[in-house]
């Protein structure tokens, strides 16, 4: 009983708010920011995971599918451009995995969509990661007169890295909880009625 | 076993701590939150508009449209029954002045037939100023809320000019705004005193709550003697002043206002309106969701039988429209509108009178992922529903509902 209450806390705790760079998981949905403006972030790799959707890490190589759908409407009228350029290390998990990196922008992408219009407001991107490796990740996006750019770094065929940062705390204070219970849960039962039965 | 209920009502305050802090923003009040299959496969709206989208306080608003009550109920949701067609907006920024579904009047709940198409009415007078995202909506008894499109309409001005003005079967003219608001004030007033009253003499007679609890559990068959025969008396006297100011304020009202009619709570059966297919069959040969493109795809056998040509020109489901611009134009109302003016194409052409076909048709919008449409191809159940429109060359258009099973593909 206790046990299955505990994994609902935990299941309740998990729809916090996580991210690389512009990337964020928010709850079951996987948000990429571009300046003011919004999209959905879905990731695939059928040949393994046929209906499962990731937030950025692709957890194997191979075929993966890349979906981006626009929340804001505005975003269809402008283009998109999108690039991906090899990385040394694995996103940070702090507030640098969003900046932008005027040098690494100007390199050679490892692949690249050039900028177009979407007007469905949907863009796929479909690429084969033959081998494992960090990346970064770039949303361009250009209107009339305004222009935004979003970094995210992901990595494809690496295992999960371990308890994800915005988890952390909030682990912590359930171990704390945990055991402020057990010593509760110890304590010899208070005795309300004070008259003795015979 | 007290530590036990101790634990879980520990875990609850943590619970209750953690979806406060960490709970994922909400959506803007609804349109995404209901499950696709619930969207796609009950009350389907069409044709929905606003008289106007500007007004200030005291001027009315008309909201038109139709609903059609989609054939494959799911099974898990009540059936219309017993419904009330009602506008959702978020306070009372507007008052409802009248309300028709096939031009009867919606002031009493519906039964409605599944399968069936009304169309609707509703009158609504500014009440104070606000922007709202304004929903007509359908509540459905034991299915709860069916949400039609939604638009976003702003009120100017000031609600100390607003008037609610009606004439009773007396013949007086009253301001239901204000109408009866001093009396009720008056009444609430002069019981929360008596009950604040007795409570506080209460308060002071002997022990309260868990000393009392104490104490009565130790006296055992004695505790009936905490209470003193002065705490009898007040009792009685609050009793019997109790029954007589009732009784007294139920004559008086009686005297003041002699002739009433007792709220009305009636239900009544509206007659649906004639076929909207006008004469086009459609048989549902098979449809994908292409997952990777979100775009749906199905084919389906068109029987004309209709005495002119018919193509198609939109597909609508959950308040979202895929328009076929060859054939039907339409553009968002708003910044909120999910219409994909392009959304829409087929192959197949025109269904001549007397033919059957095979039609194959595309619908493609990001919508189906922000609207959250898409989480269907994950239900036990992936059936999805909707309407599609045919035009023939003189404009006529023909309604026909489309539903069945619904695969992901992914390449
Ligand atoms: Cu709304």
């Amino acid at each position: 009983m206790l046990k299955t209450l505990y994994i609902i806390v935990f299941a309740l705790m998990s729809t916090a708010s996580w991210g690389h760079g512009g990337v964020m998981n928010e709850g079951n949905e996987c948000k990429l920011r571009v300046g003011p403006y919004v999209m959905n972030f879905s990731g695939y790799q059928p040949e393994n995971n046929v209906s499962k959707q990731f937030c950025d890490d692709m957890p194997t190589i191979g075929k993966s599918i890349i979906v981006l759908d626009f929340i804001d409407n505005k975003l269809r009228d402008m283009t998109v451009n999108f690039r991906v350029i090899k990385a040394e290390v694995a996103a940070l998990g702090t507030a640098d995995d969003g900046k932008v990196n005027n040098a690494e922008l100007a390199q050679t992408p490892f692949f690249e969509i050039p900028a177009k219009r979407y007007p469905t407001g949907t863009m796929t991107i479909t690429q084969d990661f033959k081998e494992k490796g960090h990346f970064v990740g770039y949303v361009v996006i250009e209107g009339e007169n305004e222009k935004f750019i979003s970094r995210f770094p992901f990595s494809v065929g690496y295992p999960n890295p371990g308890i994800p940062a915005g988890l952390k705390i909030p682990i912590a204070v359930f171990l704390v909880i945990i055991v402020i219970m057990i010593w509760l849960a110890r304590r010899k039962p208070v005795v309300l009625n004070e008259r003795k039965e015979d | 076993m007290l530590n036990f209920k101790k634990s879980v009502l520990m875990l609850l305050a943590i619970m209750v701590g953690c979806i406060a802090l960490y709970a994922a923003p909400a959506m803007a009040h609804g349109e995404k939150s209901q499950a696709a299959y619930l969207r796609m496969r009950t009350l389907l709206w069409y044709d929905v508009e606003v008289s106007t989208t500007k007004l200030k306080v005291n001027e009315e608003l008309v909201m038109t449209g139709k609903f059609y009550w989609f054939y494959d109920w799911p099974s898990n949701i009540a059936k219309p029954e017993v419904a009330f067609l009602n506008i959702g907006i978020p306070g009372p920024v507007f008052i409802r002045k009248a309300s028709y579904i096939n031009g009867v009047s919606g002031t009493n709940s519906t039964r409605f037939d599944i399968g069936e198409t009304y169309e609707f009415k509703v009158i609504l007078k500014a009440r104070r100023a606000a922007r709202v995202h304004m929903h007509a909506l359908m509540n459905v008894k034991e299915a709860g809320p069916l949400i039609g499109p939604g638009r976003w309409v702003e009120v100017t001005g000031d609600m100390a000019d607003f008037t609610n003005e009606v004439t009773t079967l007396t013949g007086e003219t009253i301001d239901l705004e204000h109408y009866g608001l001093v009396n009720a004030v008056k009444w609430h007033i002069f019981w929360g005193v008596i009950a604040a009253a007795w409570l506080l003499y209460w308060i002071f007679q002997g022990p309260i709550l868990i000393p009392r609890y104490k104490k009565v559990k130790l006296l055992g068959d004695e505790a009936d003697d905490m209470i003193t025969p002065a705490n009898r008396m007040v009792g009685l006297v609050m009793l019997i002043g109790t029954i007589v100011v009732v009784t007294w304020s139920y004559f008086n009202a009686y005297a003041q206002y002699p002739v009433t009619i007792p709220l009305q709570s009636g239900q009544i059966t509206i007659p649906a309106l004639p076929d909207a297919a006008r004469g086009v069959n459609v048989e549902m040969i098979d449809a994908r969701y292409r997952v990777p493109g979100r775009a749906l795809e199905f084919t389906i056998k068109v029987t004309n039988n209709t005495n002119s040509p018919i193509k198609l020109g939109e597909f609508t489901s959950a308040n979202i429209r895929w328009m076929n611009p060859e054939v039907s134009q339409a553009e968002p109302a708003d910044s909120h509108d999910p219409v994909a003016s392009n959304g829409m194409s087929y192959e197949g052409g025109a269904v001549m009178p007397g033919q059957t076909k095979l039609l194959k048709a595309t619908c493609t919008d990001a919508a189906w992922e922000t609207y959250r449409l898409a989480k269907l191809i994950y239900d036990p159940d992936s059936r999805f529903g909707g309407l599609i429109f045919f035009f023939d060359e003189e404009g006529n258009r023909s309604v026909v509902a489309i539903g069945g099973p619904l695969l992901p593909v992914f390449i």
